[in-house]
Parts: C-alpha cells; structure tokens; sequence
C-alpha cells in the first residue's frame, strides 16, 4: 500500500505512528544515504551503523519536522552531521578505509585502464580532507545542486564551489601522479 | 543638479569604500606581521586558519594581534608557541570550532606567568572538549547553520550554537581542573545545570536554548566525554 | 584529464562503490520498522500532548491564543494561591527584597564595580575576561587601603583576579562564584541583559 503513496502522504502518515510509512521512506532514501555515508566517511562498518542511526533518529524527531520544507535536505543533514561526529570518534579511534580495489572480480563492462582509474579515484578520495570529499560525494553521487549542498553543510554556496573545485584538483593531481608511476 | 548630486555620491561612495577596504587589510596584515615576527615553520597553516576565523566572524583581528604579539614577547621555546598556535588554528580550521575560550586561556596563562607547557597542556584539554561537546550537541540533533540554515528548524545561529559549545566545554574544564572525579556523571550535570541557569537568569543566553540542552544531554553523556578527554591526553 | 571525464569517473566510481555493499541495504527497512515498534510506547496522553504542541508550534495564531489562555488562568491560580496560602505569599516578598538588596551593593546595570581592600599596597589591578587580561588600575583616591574601579561591561560571564603589588588574589568576596584555573583561582560575576535579549 505505501509503495505507491507520494512522500508527503508517507511523511504524515508516519507522524500519526504508521511505521510501515517510515519504513517506505527508508526503502526510498536508503541508498542515497549509504552512498552519502560511504563517500564521507570511506568505510563500510560506519557508513552502515550512521544509515542506520539516520533513520532511527529521523523518525524520532521526525515530530520536529516542518513538512512543507524538503524532506531529502532535512535527512541529508541529519546524515552528514552524524557522519562528522563518527568521523571525530575515529580520529581516536581508526580503523581500516575502504580498499582500494574493490573485491569480488571484475565488472567485464568496464576496461582495465577505467578499472585503474576508478582504483586511484577511491585512494585520492579516502585520502582528501574531509571537507573536499563531502560536497564532492553530495554533488556526483546525490546528484544536488550547489544550493542544496550549502544548506546541508551550512556553508554559503561560493565556499561549496571552491571546495569543489579544489577537490577535484586535488584528485586529478592523483591520477596524474599515479599516471607518471605507472609510466616509469 | 541632479547629476552633480549623482556625481557627489558616487565621489563619496569611491572614497569611503576603499578607505574602508584599506583599514581592513591593514589590519590584517597587522596580524600577518606579528606571526612572521614569531618565526616558525607552520606561519601559512596558522594564517590560514585565521583568515577562516575572520571570514567566520569567529575571530577578531585585534585579538589575534594581542594573542601573538604577547606569546612573542614571552619568554619560551618556539617549539611550545607554535604547539599552541597550531592547536588553536587546526580546531578552529579543520574542526570548525569556536575558539575564543582557548585565546583567552592562552593570554590568561600568559598574564599569570605560568609555563608555556602548562598553558599548551591547557589548549590541548579544552580544544578536545569543545570538540566532545560539539559533536554530543550534534548527535543530539542541535546543530548549527549559516544563513542557509535558518528555515531548518532543528538548528541555532552560529553565534548561539557557538556560545553554548563554549560555555558547556568551560564548564566541563572547570569541573575537571577542580580535581574531581569525572565519573559523578550528576555532579558534572549539576554545574552545567547551574552554569547555564545563571546565564538564562542574567538573560545573557535564551530560555529555550538552555531548555534544549538539558532536555537532550544526559549525566551520562558528559562522564563520557571527561572520561575520553582524560584517556587522550593520557596517551 | 577533462573536467566532464574526471565527473564522469567520479560518478561511477562512487555508483560502484555503493552497488557493491548493497547487500546490506536489503532489509534495512524491515530492521528499521522492527526496532522502532519494539520502542515505541503506548500512545498515551504525554505523547499525544507533546504531537499537538509540536503542531501548535506551527500556527502562530493558535500558538498565541494557548500563550494568552495560559497565562489568564496562570493569573488567577496565583492570586488564589498567594491569598489563600500565606507562607507562600511571604517567601516571596523576602526573595524579592533579597534581589533589590544584591544589586544595590553590586553596582549599576552594565557596570562592575570592584573592590579590594589592600592597605599599605603600591599598585592595586584588575585583570579578566573582560579585556583577554590586561592590567587595568584600581585607585585609593582617599587613602583609606579601599581600591576600586568602575567597568562599563556588556552582558556576559566574566573571570578576574586581583593583582597587589605583584601577587594573584582569585577570590574576590562579591564574586558570583569561584573556578580553578592553572593551580590558582579566579573570580567570576555575571553582567545581566535588561535590553533586547540575543
């Protein structure tokens, strides 16, 4: 039944303590959450433990919630700040990012020299600094516009653009580094 | 008439404005020149991370000024300068915290003569606490936010959210420079409570901020977060 | 590399990152939905107050007719209670005479006054939070080892010492209250709002 339901619908009915509506939410937004969590914080255990606590807590202050505002923006943000203060407990507390080559064979799809390039964009992006790899994974995984990544990280929309750029700078700086080795 | 009128403002406008641009750079050179003056290695983090801090609004540049020509007139080893330096810039860089409260611990350890290891033991302890707090406000979905943030209703102005960071990790300082134990969670309860009573009744903090926090944060929390502060400086 | 390349790659590299943990995405929302009715309590009165305050909160209107309501029935609960209970009533009247009396020792809105008694000393200061601790002069215009000083201050918190002669004095007897701070201690006293509150 709530499968076909729009988000507003979900969203009330979720406020009158339907949790299956909660639950349809989930079902839409978990992925664009992991995949926020996984490019922030570059590893698995964490980006599953803060997917989870997002929706937990979402829902528990979901009362909190203006409803005529954009709901995505609001979970975004719950999200990325839960991603900084996990990323603040590793600081003391590290474990092992994300590796750079990814298991489970091959995507026959793809090239060896695209399968190369893929493996040095997720070294170049474990190793940014955290406030480049966040608006950079808002923008090419979440697909959100500048405007919409400001809110989130609550920095005026110029300061997401330069972070941007710089990031990405940073990043073509690693393949071109990677390239010169691999030429040696 | 109307044109010279035009012409008149516009005269005034190319005056005043540059002027205004010139004093502002002036003073932020003024800052650059005293932290050449100290001569370390990390001059370009450390500005950097101030010219954050002005951007921010988080700090002043008189203060800076103050802050470094008083630890370059200090009797000391760079190396310890620097440590505080650095310190003070990367919390308020890299983590985004409000720093004022370790400035003035810096120029209060600085005015009673004590050692620069005391002062950057100090540093070191309240920058880890005011990280622990502001991450235990976020995890309780009190956040901050610029103008972007405002219609989100589950965040404060920058300056209120800043001012409840910093009030709460001093009280925690306080509380721990007292000597006592970290894990009477209700005692440490107790001086937040009563640190941000007395606020709320001076009316320098608003009733609703205060209710905020002690609706959201737990005895429990603030052991927690004296405990880990304790076991990192042990390390 | 050119720039639509590099987001290309960036899109797929991080898509592929995602498609390959997938795996544990299946179910989340029937975990989700599990924990969260295992927690939920009954709906009772508290909870249905604190939804209907939560929806007040969102409509101005209403939200000033249960203020104006509120505060009608506050009003009379307290005249009836005061006239009715006269312990009450005179606790009161001694709390506020206490308050007057505080403040007119203290010193004026927006002022600090501090005092230190130090007969026979050369330099008596004030050192705080107030100006990142720099030295600003008591004086003892009549000789009579009483140093004082008036500080227009804005609303805040405030640390400070005294220092006579030379020497570091933390605890000031018209402090609010007192801290520890680099193995000494410094005073503290608060200067109240009475304008726009922040």
């Amino acid at each position: 039944m709530y499968h076909v339901q729009d988000e507003a619908s979900l969203l009330r009915a979720s406020l009158d303590g339907e949790v299956e509506a909660w639950g349809e939410i989930v079902n839409r937004y978990k992925e664009a959450i992991f995949g926020l969590c996984l490019g922030f914080l570059r590893n698995h255990a964490d980006a599953e433990d803060i997917s989870h606590d997002t929706f937990i807590r979402a829902y528990e202050n979901l009362y909190r919630y203006r409803v005529e505002k954009r709901f995505s923006t609001w979970i975004f943000t719950i999200a990325s700040n839960l991603c900084r203060n996990r990323l603040r407990y590793r600081r003391h507390h590290p474990i092992a990012p994300l590796p750079a080559q990814m298991e489970g064979g091959c995507n026959p799809a793809t090239t060896i020299a695209q399968e190369d390039r893929q493996t040095q964009i997720r070294q170049g992006l474990s190793r940014l600094p955290y406030r480049y790899r966040t608006p950079i994974t808002l923008r090419y995984y979440n697909d959100l516009s500048y405007h919409q990544i400001a809110r989130i990280l609550s920095l005026p929309e110029g300061t997401v653009k330069t972070h941007i750029y710089r990031g990405k700078a940073l990043l073509r700086q690693e393949i071109g580094e990677m390239e010169v080795i691999n030429h040696a | 008439m109307k044109e010279l009128v035009f012409l008149a403002f516009v005269a005034c406008l190319l005056t005043i404005v540059p002027t205004q641009i010139t004093l502002a750079e002036t003073t932020s050179i003024d800052v650059k020149e005293e932290l050449q003056s100290l001569g370390l290695r990390s001059t370009t983090e450390i500005m950097s991370a101030i010219e954050t801090g002005f951007l921010q609004g988080r700090l002043a540049p008189d203060e800076m000024v103050s802050l470094l020509s008083n630890l370059a007139a200090y009797n000391g080893e760079r190396e310890d300068k620097e440590t505080i330096l650095i310190t003070i810039a990367r919390a308020l860089k890299d983590d985004s915290l409000p720093v004022t409260m370790l400035i003035g611990k810096v120029e209060e350890g600085l005015a009673r003569k004590v050692s620069l290891q005391a002062i950057k033991q100090m540093v070191s302890e309240r920058a880890s606490l005011l990280a622990e707090v502001r991450d235990l406000l976020y995890t309780n979905l009190i956040f901050t936010s610029s103008e972007y943030g405002q219609e989100n209703c589950l965040v404060l102005p920058l300056p209120r959210f800043d001012f409840l960071v910093t009030q709460i990790a001093d009280t925690l300082a306080n509380y721990q420079e007292s000597g006592r134990s970290p894990l009477e969670g209700y005692l440490v309860y107790q001086e937040m409570h009563t640190r941000l009573s007395m606020l709320e009744r001076n009316a320098i903090i608003p009733a609703e901020d205060v209710e905020l926090v002690l609706e959201r944060i737990k005895p429990e929390n603030l052991t927690r977060i004296l405990s880990n502060v304790l076991s990192q400086q042990q390390q | 590399m050119h720039e639509d390349k590099l987001e290309k790659l960036l899109r797929d590299t991080l898509q592929q990152e995602v498609s390959k943990e997938r795996h544990y995405l299946d179910g989340l929302e029937k975990e989700i939905v599990a924990e969260l009715t295992g927690q939920l309590p009954k709906r009772g009165w508290l909870q249905t107050l604190t939804r209907l305050f939560a929806q007040m909160q969102r409509s101005r209107r209403r939200q000033l007719a249960v203020i104006g309501i509120t505060a009608v029935i506050f009003l009379f609960l307290g005249i009836f209670v005061s006239e009715r209970v006269p312990l009450v009533h005179g606790l009161f009247s001694v709390y506020d005479k206490q308050q007057k009396a505080t403040i007119a020792t203290n010193s004026d809105e927006g002022q600090l006054l501090f005092v230190m008694p130090a007969p026979g000393a050369q330099t008596v200061a004030v050192v705080g939070s107030f100006n990142n601790w720099k030295p600003i002069l008591l004086t003892d215009e009549d000789k009579d080892g009483i140093w004082l000083t008036n500080l227009p201050l804005p609303p805040g918190r405030y640390e400070y010492a005294f220092v006579v002669d030379g020497r570091w004095w933390g605890q000031d007897p018209l402090a609010d209250e007192y801290v520890r701070s680099f193995g000494g201690y410094n005073s503290v006293r608060y200067v109240g709002y009475t304008g726009d509150k922040i």
